[in-house]
């Protein structure tokens, strides 16, 4: 009786336990699922955002912060934007043309995945936004993501295109090697395409998306998403890069409709806030996700007790500082601050306009305002020649917005065209496009009597035009990984 | 829910049943040399589960069926004798000495086996052993005691756990750490909530007759952790009480002193202004030693440390003014050290009876770090028991819990807040305090010192100062006002019930269960340093893991004539879930570090992952004559991290062994005790890719929102093809003892592990970067050498000597085939694996020396021809022309420890000493002390030797402000890790039991104990036990403890 009480109950308890059959199956909380995100037009829109967040989130160390990284990194590769000191060493060796020489550097790495992982992103909403199940529902909002994907597409390859690749040669067949391009999802690396291929995709993906966005009525929540002005604003910048001087020109006044300037008193408090008319594209930053140290204020804002007040503070070269003249509203955002001179307070949201910065990390970053469109608009009027009375307007209706006393220019020719330039220098000091200013007039790296510490910038004073400096080197990551990718001279 | 309702059954069945008529018999066992008797003795009916143990004076009373004939007795280290009863109530046995206990239990997957009869590969490290180390860890308990065991990353961070490897290193992305099994669970808590001194033994399973029942997860070897259950027949409370001091084990590295300080700076800085801004030697000398902005004191952020002006401090030919006078010097390192103090008490109770066993403990642990603001404490608590509950039915449980609370900081990486960082490389001329012209600390209103922080905002900005290292920072200030800590509650229990039923069966069920509650505070003051511009900064976090462990086993196992054999089958699920909520707040008026007193949010977040495994298991093990031994084991396991057509994978072991020294022919060789071969060979896995998801195409929603906008972002690639990674393990081996003092055992292994889980690199231009498969072949082979020997015997006087030695190569043999079709290569950070070369083997540039001409750095580079062959090799300034080599490889060529044990009536003193010879180390500290010239970053003595003008030859490039070449990547700075380290020394003195009687104890013992105390290495400063991979961390260094101790029985 025992004995068979016991087998029983031994035999049952082990054929009992075996477990249900989902027992094996698990999926994260923190992550989705291909099929759960990209099934619905919602879930690539989450995706659009996701990349959107790219632009502004933390990557690691306190040097990588998204868009507002390349734009530092842009301007200290020139030698209107400098650090005053070496600091806790941020930067430092972007500015000293080591970082992006050297293939092992991990903010070099960090540029590259950093434009190819939205490539990717995009990709996949063009892969996908067409199959999802409520696509025929939302005609216009899958054009609108469309567009944004192929914009951010096109501003990728455009950015990368200019630091890892040497100068676009206006009028040459410019045969040489660009970047390697992406329009599809895939695991499987490419070669490089030809500097004009890449030109070409840039350009097919930018009128795509101009028509997408002209046909869609959905509306941007926020400068963070692209829009038709800022894909027209990105198709004159690539116009202007390529000496496409009328698309330039057309573009870049379609660009800044509905986009007006601030008036001049305006002008201190406007760089940090996205409530700005003159912001055509930014990133709207809530205070959960500001990246504290991380982030382009921490590097630029001289009061806040980030890097720059521990020692990096971004000075002005005395030649775009000089220029200015004393009524220019611009002029009044460098201040001498403990002890030194030309200091930029440019971002800090009260500009010249009283002694302290504002104590908040949480600011927005511009990535694209009308005055530029003003200043390429005016550059491709001269540069096409024959109507410089038009340029000198298009040029005045910028600076004397800034500069109540500044009279309409009177040169012509190349005289007049390098007034445009110095007024760029002056507009967009810390936005991000000095370096490639050099390459695309192909100048050279001077920066001598500037204001510099000489020792400061190494082996990096002088560079002339065409110099293999000018070129970044591609990321050791790549070469390894991708056998096809051919690297840039060493 | 199912596994509930198994336990309520359980529970239920434990009702009784009729006894069969029984017979009472009683006696003592006693010790056959001395005639003392023997508690504790195992006294068992033959071929029945009853039985039970002697108490204290080695009386047994025993009730047997009318049916038994025969009584076994035995005991560990006595040979075991069956007596027939014989119709006999009394029976007393005199039991003899096993000289070499070569029965000694060991416990094994699932079950227990003897010494003499396993065929596989196993080590026991005793109680006795593992409480003479003192630490929370009984990873660090493992040190130098075990063949084959690697033991790394023991920092000296109070509550610190440590890293083992067991023969080689099993894997490349998955973990190569073994499996943790306590009291016959895998193990998911904190190493450190378990109280090492609750510890009755841990066994290291090596080969794969060991491990192979683990299949899923025993791949890189099975640590099993056994608790004490207590002694039937001894009633003992005992009480142990140490009390240390803690102080730093690895001395700093040699640093340059404050005058050098200036006078190299003052040259790196001179020579940078010549090389890289063109001037003049003669200008360049003028501004380095002016007063202006490019003066070297105003480089140096204006410190001055001597009572002359700037311009007088350093002269035109670079060396100090020899009339300057030290005005101050404050050394950081002694500043933030302290003599911590250490405090272990425990408590415990243990006894028995004959059907039912029992222990308890409570303990204390309480340890200062040697840096001040360092600090783990712990709460223990312990109950095991284990019962009879019938004749058929036996039960065990053991229920722990600990709660422990960690303090510290963040002692890793080049964090301002990481004082292993900041101590090191802070500059020498940089104060603590400020000083007045006269060198006086500068006090406040108060008559406090007023601190540096050597720029920033608040007010302790000494004007006109602004420190280029680690500005706004100051630790003396700011770590005793910030916190980082870790409060850990865990809780255990382990169930079991064992049903024996028909003759040969038993079905053993458990259940067990592993939680952990960790509360992390970071919290940064509100006002100073990083967190002063926020008004502070505090985050909390909550973190729930728990595993759940399931077991079914049934065995069968019988005797008949001179045949021996079991079969087990089982099976066993496991859910593993982990979960966390995290918040941060800033903006604080009081220092307070509850989020409560912050105005704003900074962000919250919260998320938990799960996995899973189930498993069915078979064993069979069948032993002819007690000279032939054979067994085989196979496990099927599915794992949820992988896709459902892939993921259940087949593990199996076979192995065999011959006790040689059991044949006729052996017997008359007497100096032979004993001798045993023993082959095994099988297959186990590995699943550990520390990702539980990673066969899943997956995008990220963490940190992804914009703005208010959910947002989501690729993250992973799919591959459904992901599977097991497969580790095949071969042992041959010989056991022996001799002459009744030697034993030893040769041990030979491979370890094959193929479809490695390889996160292999994709282009970055794709997008994603890496992707998880299964790819290559890597292989560990090697020897392993124990060896003991009683030196000395004789006139209580005992010396012992036990030692330990370990040599493995590890070799990758096959990598996937890239696009090009030649096997691909992977480089990461210091290493590139591929083929015929290890896992470690360091890759990186050769330096080659510096030119003797400008003292620039040399690198080596491959002379190419036009189809791209090396023809040769040259040097080369530029490092980014350099070529890459294989350069050496961070895996030693032998490791293991020497234990000597003397001892004399009731003194004994041990020492073990470990050591690992070859293999080198990364020095990353070293190099960062080797700059060529960093304002602020203080130098090792060595760049002293630096190059100075043409014709030098040195080894150290010249100093220059910003030089990169000087300090790129090389193997320059790839050092011998070879070391000798003088592990533990104990002295104990037993006192005799006369006193110790009188005291109304049963014993009493005091000892003195030191961990650590002593190095030897290449480098002084250089902890060349920081990782497997030969890299180095500004970690926190290593402690060394000093403790007397007290050990009382009643």
């Amino acid at each position: 009786m025992k004995k068979l009480f016991l087998i029983i109950i031994s035999v049952s308890l082990f054929l009992l336990s075996g477990c249900e059959k989902d027992y094996l199956e698990r999926v994260p909380t923190s992550s989705l699922a291909e099929k759960d995100l990209l099934s619905t037009v919602g879930g690539n829109h989450t995706l659009l955002h996701g990349i959107h967040r790219s632009t502004y989130a933390f990557y690691s160390t306190h040097g990588r912060f998204g868009q507002k990284s390349v734009d530092l990194v842009v301007d200290l590769l020139g030698e209107d934007l400098f650090q005053s000191e070496r600091g806790y060493g941020w930067f430092v060796g972007w500015y000293q043309y080591i970082e992006h020489r050297n293939i092992n550097s991990g903010d070099l790495e960090w540029v590259w995945s950093y434009y190819y992982d939205i490539v990717d992103n995009a990709n996949i909403i063009l892969a996908n936004i067409d199959n999802a199940s409520d696509a025929a529902l939302n005609e216009s909002r899958v054009a609108f993501i469309k567009a944004n994907a192929l914009t951010y597409r096109a501003f990728s390859f455009y950015q990368l295109l200019q630091l890892y690749a040497q100068r676009y040669d206006i009028g040459g067949a410019n045969t040489h090697p660009g970047i390697p391009i992406y329009t599809e999802p895939t695991q499987t690396g490419k070669a490089r395409s030809t500097v004009a291929e890449v030109y070409t995709q840039i350009n097919t993906d930018l009128d795509a998306a101009i028509d997408l966005f002209t046909g869609s009525a959905f509306s941007r929540v926020n400068v963070s998403e692209i829009n038709l002005r800022v894909a027209q604003g990105i198709k004159a910048r690539v116009a202007l890069t390529t000496g496409q001087y009328a698309t330039a020109e057309t573009m870049a006044k379609a660009a800044r409709t509905g986009h007006a300037l601030v008036p001049a008193t305006k002008y201190g408090y406007g760089w940090n806030k996205a409530d700005n008319t003159e912001w055509m594209w930014g990133a709207v930053v809530i205070t959960e996700q500001q990246t504290s140290y991380a982030s382009c204020f921490s590097h630029i804002d001289p009061y806040f007790g980030g890097y720059a007040t521990l020692g990096n503070h971004k000075i002005i070269s005395t030649l775009v500082y000089d220029y200015m003249s004393a009524t220019d509203e611009r002029k009044k955002v460098f201040k001498t601050i403990q002890g030194k001179a030309r200091v930029g307070k440019k971002f800090t949201g009260n500009g010249g306009y009283d002694a302290t910065g504002q104590s908040n990390w949480t600011n927005d970053y511009l990535f694209m305002k009308s005055a530029e469109m003003y200043l390429i608009e005016a550059e491709a009027i001269a540069r096409l020649g024959g109507r410089d009375g038009e340029a000198q307007t298009a040029l005045f209706n910028l600076v004397s917005a800034r500069d109540p006393s500044y009279v309409q220019s009177v040169l012509t020719g190349d005289p007049l065209v390098q007034e445009i330039l110095m007024q760029r220098r002056c507009e967009l000091w810390g936005e991000g496009q000095r370096f490639f200013d050099l390459k695309r007039m192909n100048l050279d790296l001077n920066r001598a009597d500037l204001g510099h510490t000489p020792s400061l910038w190494n082996a990096a004073g002088f560079f002339a035009a065409g110099d293999k400096n000018f070129v970044f080197l591609i990321p050791k990551q790549e070469i390894d990984a991708n056998p096809l990718v051919e690297q840039n001279e060493l | 829910m199912k596994k509930i309702l198994i336990l309520l059954t359980l529970l239920l069945i434990t009702g009784s049943f009729v006894m069969a008529q029984t017979v009472q018999i009683s006696g003592t066992v006693t010790a056959q040399e001395d005639g003392s008797p023997i508690p504790g003795a195992n006294v068992t009916v033959k071929g029945a589960t009853i039985g039970t143990i002697t108490g204290p004076d080695g009386r047994y009373q025993i009730s047997v069926p009318a049916s038994a004939t025969t009584l076994v007795y035995s005991f560990i280290g006595m040979v075991e004798q069956e007596l027939q009863i014989g119709g006999r109530t009394t029976i007393d046995v005199a039991l003899e000495t096993d000289v070499v206990s070569v029965d000694e239990v060991v416990v094994i997957a699932y079950g227990t086996s003897t010494r003499a009869s396993y065929t596989g590969s196993a080590d026991v490290v005793k109680a006795d052993q593992i409480a003479k180390i003192q630490t929370a860890s009984a990873a660090k308990a493992l040190e130098g005691v075990a063949a084959g065991v690697q033991v790394t990353g023991g920092i000296g961070q109070p509550g610190s756990s440590a890293n083992i490897r067991i023969r080689g290193i099993g894997s490349v992305n998955a973990s190569s750490s073994p499996l943790y099994v306590v009291d016959g669970a895998p193990f998911d808590g904190n190493l450190n909530s378990i109280n090492t001194n609750d510890i009755e033994s841990i066994s290291v399973l090596k080969d794969a007759t060991s491990a192979a029942l683990y299949g899923a997860r025993g791949a890189n070897g099975v640590i099993i952790i056994t608790t004490k259950k207590g002694v039937p027949g001894r009633s003992n409370i005992n009480f142990k009480a140490t009390i240390g001091a803690v102080s730093r084990a690895i001395p700093e590295y040699d640093r340059v002193g404050v005058k050098d300080y200036y006078e190299l700076m003052w040259e790196g800085w001179r020579n940078a202004l010549v090389i890289a801004s063109g001037q003049t030697p003669e200008n360049a000398a003028a501004n380095a030693s002016g007063n202006t902005a490019n003066g070297i004191v105003n480089k140096l952020g204006n410190y001055n440390s001597y009572d002359v002006t700037n311009d007088q401090l350093i002269g035109l030919d670079g060396k100090l003014n020899p009339n300057a006078q030290l005005l101050y010097y404050d050394d950081w390192n002694e500043n933030l050290a302290q003599t911590g103090l250490r405090q272990d008490y425990n408590l415990s109770l243990s006894g028995g009876t004959d059907r039912s066993r029992y222990f308890a403990s409570v303990a204390y642990l309480n340890e200062e770090g040697m840096v001040k603001w360092s600090e783990y404490n712990r709460l223990t608590g312990r109950v095991g028991a284990e019962t009879q509950v019938k004749n058929w039915l036996k039960m065990d449980a053991t229920l722990s819990g600990a709660s422990s609370k960690q303090n510290g900081f963040l002692a890793e990486g080049t964090y301002t807040t990481n004082p292993f960082y900041y101590g090191r490389m802070m500059g020498p001329i940089y104060p603590i305090w400020q000083r007045d012209a006269s060198g006086e600390i500068v006090v406040d209103g108060n008559g406090d010192p007023m601190f540096d922080l050597g720029g920033g905002q608040s007010i302790y900005k000494w004007a006109n100062h602004t420190r280029p290292y680690a500005a706004n920072s100051n630790l003396i200030l700011t770590l005793p006002r910030d916190e980082r800590s870790t409060a850990l509650n865990s809780f255990s229990a382990r169930i079991g019930a064992e049903i024996s039923f028909l003759k040969d069966f038993k079905l053993r069920v458990s259940g067990n269960t592993d939680m952990s509650n960790y509360f992390l505070t970071t919290y940064q003051n509100h006002l100073f340093a990083d967190a002063e511009a926020v008004k502070g900064r505090s985050t909390k976090e909550y973190r729930k893991v728990i595993s759940y462990t399931f077991n079914e086993i049934l065995t069968w196992s019988r005797s008949f004539g001179s045949h021996k054999a079991s079969l087990m089958a089982g099976h066993e699920n496991y859910l593993y879930t982990w979960s966390n909520i995290t918040a941060t707040r800033t903006g604080f008026t009081i220092p307070t570090t509850e989020l409560v007193a912050a105005s704003v949010a900074e962000g919250s977040n919260s998320y938990s992952d799960e996995y899973s495994i189930e498993g069915y298991l078979f064993r069979g093990d069948y032993n002819y004559s007690d000279k032939y031994y054979i067994s085989g084991s196979f496990r099927t396991d599915g794992s949820s991290r992988f896709y459902g057509d892939v993921r259940w994978g087949n593990f199996w072991s076979l192995g065999g062994s011959w006790r040689i020294a059991q044949e006729s022919f052996m017997q008359n060789m007497s100096w032979i005790d004993d001798l045993k071969i023993k082959a095994s060979f099988g297959e186990q896995g590995n699943d550990d890719i520390n990702n539980y998801y990673g066969w899943q195409s997956l995008f990220s929603i963490s940190g992804r929102n914009n703005g208010n906008f959910n947002g989501a972002l690729h993250s992973q690639l799919e591959n459904r093809n992901l599977k097991w990674e497969k580790n095949s393990n071969l042992n041959v081996g010989v056991e022996f003892s001799l002459v009744k003092r030697i034993t030893g055992m040769v041990e030979y292994f491979i370890r094959n592990s193929s479809n490695l889980l390889f996160s292999v690199p994709l282009p970055q231009s794709t997008g994603i970067s890496s992707n998880w498969q299964n790819i290559g072949t890597m292989g560990n082979n090697g020897v392993e050498l124990t060896l003991g020997v009683d030196i000395l015997k004789a006139n209580n006087l005992l010396w012992n000597l036990e030692i330990n030695a370990t040599t493995y190569k590890n070799k990758i043999t096959k990598m996937p085939l890239g696009t090009d079709g030649k096997p691909q290569e992977i480089i990461s950070g210091t290493k590139k694996l591929s083929e015929g070369h290890s896992i470690y083997d360091f890759w990186l540039r050769e330096w080659a020396g510096v030119d003797p001409d400008d003292g620039s750095t040399l690198f080596y580079k491959d002379i190419k021809d036009a189809e791209g062959n090396v023809t040769g090799r040259e040097t080369t300034k530029d490092q980014n022309a350099a070529s890459y080599y294989y350069v050496g490889t961070s895996i030693p060529d032998l490791y293991g420890g020497v234990t000597n044990t003397l001892s004399y009536k009731g003194f004994e003193i041990s020492a073990l000493v470990t050591y690992s010879l070859g293999g080198k180390m990364y020095d990353s500290n070293w190099a960062s002390l080797m700059h060529t010239g960093a304002f602020g970053s203080h130098w090792s003595s060595d760049i002293l030797d630096r190059w100075q003008q043409p014709g030098d030859i040195t080894k150290v490039p010249r100093l220059q402000n910003n030089y990169t070449a000087g300090t790129a990547a090389s193997s320059r700075y790839l050092t011998d890790a070879s070391y000798m380290s003088l592990r533990n020394v104990t002295l104990s003195y037993s006192f005799p039991v006369s006193i110790s009687s009188a005291l109304d104890m049963s014993a009493l013992s005091v000892f003195v104990s030191g961990d650590n105390l002593g190095l030897l290495s290449k480098r002084k400063g250089m902890d060349p036990q920081q990782s497997f991979a030969g890299t180095a961390d500004f970690t926190y260094v290593p402690s060394r403890i000093i403790s007397f101790g007290v050990n009382v029985t009643f």
